[in-house]
């Protein structure tokens, strides 16, 4: 079992460090450099640079050395806590997201736990009360969650949370407590703000999971070790809930990576609509500003934490599922 | 009735609901077991013996329905007359019944058992329910039953998972998680099909040891003549859902009465048949479908010595032809009843 365990964190350890890769060659992508854009900014000032003192800049920012020297240098940087520098906010990248990160987290998980939360058991629902109006209810909706584009959603949520609950539009806080230290209220209030993102973020991989949730549920009802458990007397729920549903959560708990990844990607615009102060808006604004090491750091810890949520779902696998702990195929 | 019969079923007909019509998948059964008796169900797939053994148990899929008919259960552990289709198949009183006065094994030795919980969490569980014990001495009851069914090291076995045993010793753990409680009746639904030829044989003299060492009854359901011929002492053959010959296994072998019960005894493989070079005989066409049930007798479309305007037309009833044997043919009928 432990070397699963070691196995799998390996593999995910081995997946970022290619992922860093790519998010350096992202960066790296666009024609010319920091120094490029630097002495266009000067000239732009009527200030010309010799090519001596270009090169001489070159050499002090160490732009100068070959490429994976300096993909390691930014590797050592990241490793350290060091995102580069971010030329938009004239700030270090590190102090940037991590004023907003906390946030992205936050909102990430809570998306995360509502789906699951929402969705195993009205998935359980479904499937034991198939083809009741309960069940058409529930797959009414999950179409229409899985139908509407998220970014229409937040709009029809800010307006009736405007309406009928009398929250500020957007945001994740009040006025009052836009720049507040933290404190009890205003947890509380955070909390008032982000059901609307969360609901919005979450909907559609809700309603997916619902409909995995309960056509792996059907399948596994009809199985024949729970004629045998119910053959020797189990009752009914103790029974669901033992043998049906244990199975039934192993596909559902496979896609908490890519669940994630849905989140994570379905965040900017998201963030955007609903002025959200977390990472999402930033990210888009360091594309459209070629902010390459804010751009690159954020893609590094999206896919950081894509890798996070597919390396849980992993564990919570092996935890769940002897067959897998014991590494076989039967 | 006599005495001491433990199970009885009376004009017992299951439908399905299809379209709003409701087809029958089983009609007019009616079996007695004795305490301590082996009774086989024998029959093509399709047949409707493991329907009828899991209305013994209420254990029906949803879209099939006890339409008709009785099955009284004598329960010995409660000392009273039970009427099964009665009961509410979600109800206590069936619970009680299940895994402790009547168990069941089934078919596939690899998918009866939950992959996710240990062989001996699984046995465990049918002792706590019907025995009220503690977690100790439940696992103690599993160790003793998987070495009583011949499971080398049950201590290690009670802590290992499904996919660790081979299918022989998962069928072991099944009939040892089975017999558990130490049922008064054991219904299993070809408990030998999906194993090996020799495992098969094991299986079955471990079930005619435990048989005599437990002395619970056995319905036992299969298409192989040969394990009839080995473990029961009374045998119902059964085609689309009727019984069309019954009585006393060794009359029934050496004396088949129904075209369709001597077409099967002809499809065995018999090794002095094979030195005689004589081949196998196979029964011509297939079962009909149940939606489109012949008129008369259900073997009319197969059967190679039908009596025209009569088996197309009506079915024949099962008749008595001797005290151990009745068979439902119009070559053999009796214009007289003789008592049972």
């Amino acid at each position: 079992m432990f070397n699963v365990v070691a196995n799998r964190i390996l593999w995910a350890c081995l997946m970022m460090a290619a992922i860093s890769v790519v998010a350096f060659t992202l960066i790296q992508l666009p024609p010319g450099d920091f120094v490029d854009s630097y002495v266009n900014h000067k000239q732009q000032g009527g200030v010309i640079m010799t090519k001596d003192e270009v090169a001489e800049m070159r050499g002090t920012l160490g732009l100068d050395r070959p490429m994976y020297v300096q993909y390691f240098d930014w590797v050592g940087g990241v490793v350290q806590g060091d995102f580069g520098f971010s030329w938009e906010f004239r700030r270090p990248v590190s102090e940037i997201i991590g004023e907003r990160l906390p946030l992205t987290l936050i909102l990430a998980f809570t998306t995360l736990l509502f789906t699951y939360l929402t969705a195993i058991p009205i998935g359980i629902y479904s499937a034991v009360r198939q083809y009741s109006v309960g069940d058409h209810v529930f797959t009414v909706l999950g179409y229409i969650g899985l139908a509407t584009p998220n970014f229409m959603f937040a709009l029809v949520l800010l307006y009736f949370a405007h309406v009928f609950f009398g929250t500020s539009a957007g945001g994740l806080f009040s006025a009052e407590f836009e720049t507040a230290p933290w404190s009890w209220a205003r947890i509380v209030d955070l909390l008032a703000h982000l059901w609307v993102p969360v609901v919005v973020l979450g909907t559609a991989g809700t309603a997916f999971q619902i409909r995995t949730m309960r056509a792996t549920l059907l399948d596994e009802l009809n199985k024949l070790y729970v004629t045998a458990a119910r053959a020797s007397g189990v009752s009914e729920f103790r029974l669901l809930i033992k043998y049906p549903v244990r199975m039934a959560i192993n596909p559902i708990v496979s896609t908490i990576g890519w669940e994630l990844t849905n989140i994570i990607s379905g965040a900017p615009i998201v963030g955007i609509v609903l002025s959200l102060p977390d990472t999402g808006p930033l990210f888009v604004d360091a594309l459209l500003n070629s902010d390459l090491y804010l751009a690159g750091a954020l893609i590094l810890i999206y896919c950081g934490l894509v890798i996070i949520g597919t390396l849980i779902s992993d564990l919570l696998l092996i935890a769940l599922d002897p067959r897998i702990r014991m590494g076989s195929t039967a | 009735m006599g005495q001491d019969n433990l199970l009885e079923i009376e004009n017992l007909r299951i439908c399905v609901d299809s379209d709003g019509e409701s087809l029958p998948i089983v009609d007019n059964i009616n079996l007695t077991l004795k305490v301590g008796e082996i009774l086989a169900l024998v029959g093509e797939s399709g047949c409707g013996k493991s329907v009828t053994a899991q209305s013994i148990m209420r254990l029906l899929p949803k879209m099939l329905k006890i339409e008709t008919g009785q099955i009284t259960w004598h329960s010995p552990k409660q000392g009273k007359p039970i009427d099964i289709t009665g009961l509410d198949p979600r109800g206590k009183e069936i619970r009680h019944i299940r895994g402790d006065e009547i168990a069941m094994i089934f078919q596939e030795p690899m998918s009866s058992f939950s992959p996710l919980h240990t062989i001996g969490n699984q046995i465990m569980e049918v002792v706590r329910i019907h025995r009220n014990a503690g977690k100790k001495e439940a696992r103690a009851v599993a160790v003793e039953m998987l070495d009583r069914v011949g499971i080398p090291d049950p201590n290690r076995v009670v802590e290992q998972y499904p996919h660790e045993l081979s299918g022989g010793m998962r069928q072991r753990a099944m009939i040892a998680k089975a017999l558990s409680c130490d049922p008064a009746l054991l219904i299993a639904d070809e408990p030998t099909t999906a194993l090996d030829v020799t495992i098969q044989a094991q299986v079955l003299s471990l079930m005619n040891d435990l048989q005599r060492e437990f002395g619970m009854a056995i319905v036992f359901i299969t298409h192989d003549l040969g394990v009839v011929a080995q473990v029961a002492d009374k045998v119902a053959i059964m085609y689309l859902g009727k019984i069309v010959e019954q009585g006393v296994t060794r009359e029934i072998l050496l004396n088949p009465k129904h075209p369709y019960t001597v077409n099967l005894l002809e499809a065995v493989p018999r090794l002095g048949r094979i030195e005689d070079r004589q081949a196998l005989v196979p029964i011509q066409g297939n079962v009909p479908s149940l939606f489109d049930r012949p008129i008369g007798c259900p073997f009319v479309t197969r059967c190679s010595k039908v009596i025209a305007d009569r088996c197309d037309v009506s079915n024949p009833s099962l008749s008595t032809i001797s005290k151990d044997h009745k068979v439902a043919c119009f070559l053999h009928e009796t214009t007289e009843r003789i008592p049972a």
